[in-house]
């Protein structure tokens, strides 16, 4: 590690800090992850090997952080693992955040919201054909546990953007976190629920690929609005602001949402129209946001049908 | 393209069945098999028994009955028990390892496949009870990250069982499919 210099600690992941560093002999800007060992009676986390290993699969995409390489040090006898990823100086909610509050508020440009967008499905689509997807869910008894194997975990904090280059990346695969029902037991992490599809939600037992365009979405009119669109604080309340602006879901709409899990009777409210919550895109987009929002997963489009979308015609692919 | 036309036109599509199953994923099924089949090379072992002084066939054959035993006990998922195979071949083709410590590497390469493949995986004590203590547990970790380090934690790799899947899926009708999974 005599290899780095650590410039400045930016953030705590889930299970050490990470550091913004150079490579000392190339001058090259890299991102490390430190994870302590030493307390685990365990061995490697579950969650560091499945990320070191889908990464290294997953990382020959350019929507993909890049795994540079990764080392398991003793220092003064504690074993340390870290993991090398390339940088990039900022991440998707910073960089909305930036055009809402701070000196200078104002939308992002559209371009650029359609490039991100775009660069994210490329990234998801790429996680999907490389088998990197759904499992089951497994309950059991009161303490329900849910697992986001393999999945990644979609959220803005998770998006790595270059500002001068435009680009936006997918990192930290969020792998095989498993966390307690309810949530907020969970102390030490905050999980956000702001992404998290329906059918998560209301407990259904096995769930795909969809569940990862649902998030698309959502970061989707994130960026159009510069707030979130679902900002529940509870399982209960994120589906109600899901329920508020889509209509409750019906049978007819879904079939078998009723014989989910955690499923009630809920108000029936009617669907508002979804344009008026994302006033400033235009018609294209909102049909792909609708295509996305979809309450029965098996309607939702998948990242690779998305790609082709006509939202993406004025946008110039040839750069991708 | 120059298949014989008869051959062409018997090929059905197993997956016509599932285009309304979102759990199927459909949509991405042929990528995911491309990747496999682009990927079945670099993630297999090679013959390694004549490099191996103490270890040959038919102690790899003790072994893996050993292995399934321990994943029927631990009720494990089937990609657990293909992928801690895996491991252990893998690393036998690049590492000479005495019989003594076979055992050791099972351990620490079934402790790795379920800590990739379950969602519950076995704790390192429960490895030591099967083994009637044999080891203590430095022993195991420190096999853990010799195996991890001697793979390059490359174990996103499609074992034969994936293969596996799709051939019965091809085979036999569909209601089938579970219980020939389990044979």
């Amino acid at each position: 590690m005599e290899k780095y210099e650590k410039l400045e600690k930016v953030g705590e992941g889930t299970y050490g800090k990470v550091y913004k560093a150079k490579d000392k002999a190339t001058g090259q800007l890299v991102a490390l992850k430190k994870t302590r060992l030493e307390m685990d009676e365990e061995g490697i986390p579950p969650t560091a090997l499945r990320e070191i290993s889908l990464l290294q699969m997953l990382s020959n995409s350019l929507y993909i952080v890049r795994l540079l390489c990764v080392e398991q040090i003793d220092k003064n006898g504690k074993p340390l693992l870290y993991l090398v990823f390339e940088y990039l100086d900022t991440d998707l909610k910073k960089f909305v955040d930036s055009h809402r509050k701070g000196p200078n508020p104002r939308p992002l440009p559209p371009s650029l919201i359609q490039s991100f967008l775009y660069q994210l499905c490329k990234g998801v689509a790429h996680c999907h054909s490389h088998g990197v997807l759904h499992r089951s869910i497994l309950v059991t008894g009161p303490l329900c546990f849910l697992q986001w194997d393999r999945l990644v975990d979609l959220k803005p904090q998770n998006l790595l953007v270059d500002k001068e280059k435009g680009i936006l990346k997918i990192a930290d695969l969020g792998l095989g976190r498993a966390f307690t029902v309810p949530i907020k037991s969970y102390t030490h992490e905050i999980v956000t629920l702001w992404y998290r599809a329906p059918e998560v939600l209301l407990g259904s037992t096995h769930y795909s690929t969809a569940v990862d365009m649902w998030s698309v979405g959502c970061i989707f009119a994130e960026m159009v609005r510069r707030q979130a669109l679902f900002p529940g604080d509870s399982e209960f309340q994120q589906l109600l602001h899901i329920f508020r602006l889509l209509g409750t879901p019906t049978e007819k709409q879904w079939p078998g949402v009723s014989s989910l899990r955690d499923w009630h009777v809920y108000p029936k409210w009617e669907p508002q129209n979804l344009a008026s919550a994302v006033p400033a895109l235009g018609p294209d987009g909102v049909d792909l946001l609708t295509k996305m929002l979809q309450y029965d997963p098996a309607d939702r489009i998948s990242a690779k049908a998305a790609l082709d979308h006509p939202y993406f015609d004025s946008l110039d692919k040839s750069q991708f | 393209c120059g298949l014989p036309t008869k051959l062409k036109i018997e090929i059905v599509d197993i997956d016509a069945a599932d285009v309304d199953n979102h759990l199927a994923a459909v949509e991405y099924v042929d990528d995911i098999y491309k990747f496999y089949k682009l990927t079945e090379d670099e993630g297999r072992p090679c013959d390694y028994m004549d490099s191996q002084p103490e270890i040959n066939s038919s102690v790899r054959a003790v072994v893996v009955d050993w292995l399934i035993e321990v994943h029927k006990r631990f009720e494990l998922s089937s990609e657990s028990l293909y992928l801690t195979v895996n491991i252990i071949d893998r690393f036998l083709s690049k590492e000479t390892v005495p019989r003594r410590e076979l055992q050791l590497l099972c351990i620490g390469s079934m402790l790795i496949a379920c800590k990739y493949e379950e969602i519950w995986p076995p704790e390192v004590n429960d490895f030591l009870t099967i083994t009637d203590n044999d080891y203590v547990r430095d022993q195991i970790l420190v096999m853990e990250k010799a195996i991890l380090e001697k793979l390059e934690w490359y174990l996103t790799v499609p074992t034969a069982y994936v293969f596996l899947v799709r051939y019965i899926k091809a085979s036999f009708p569909s209601d089938k499919e579970e219980e020939m999974e389990n044979m």
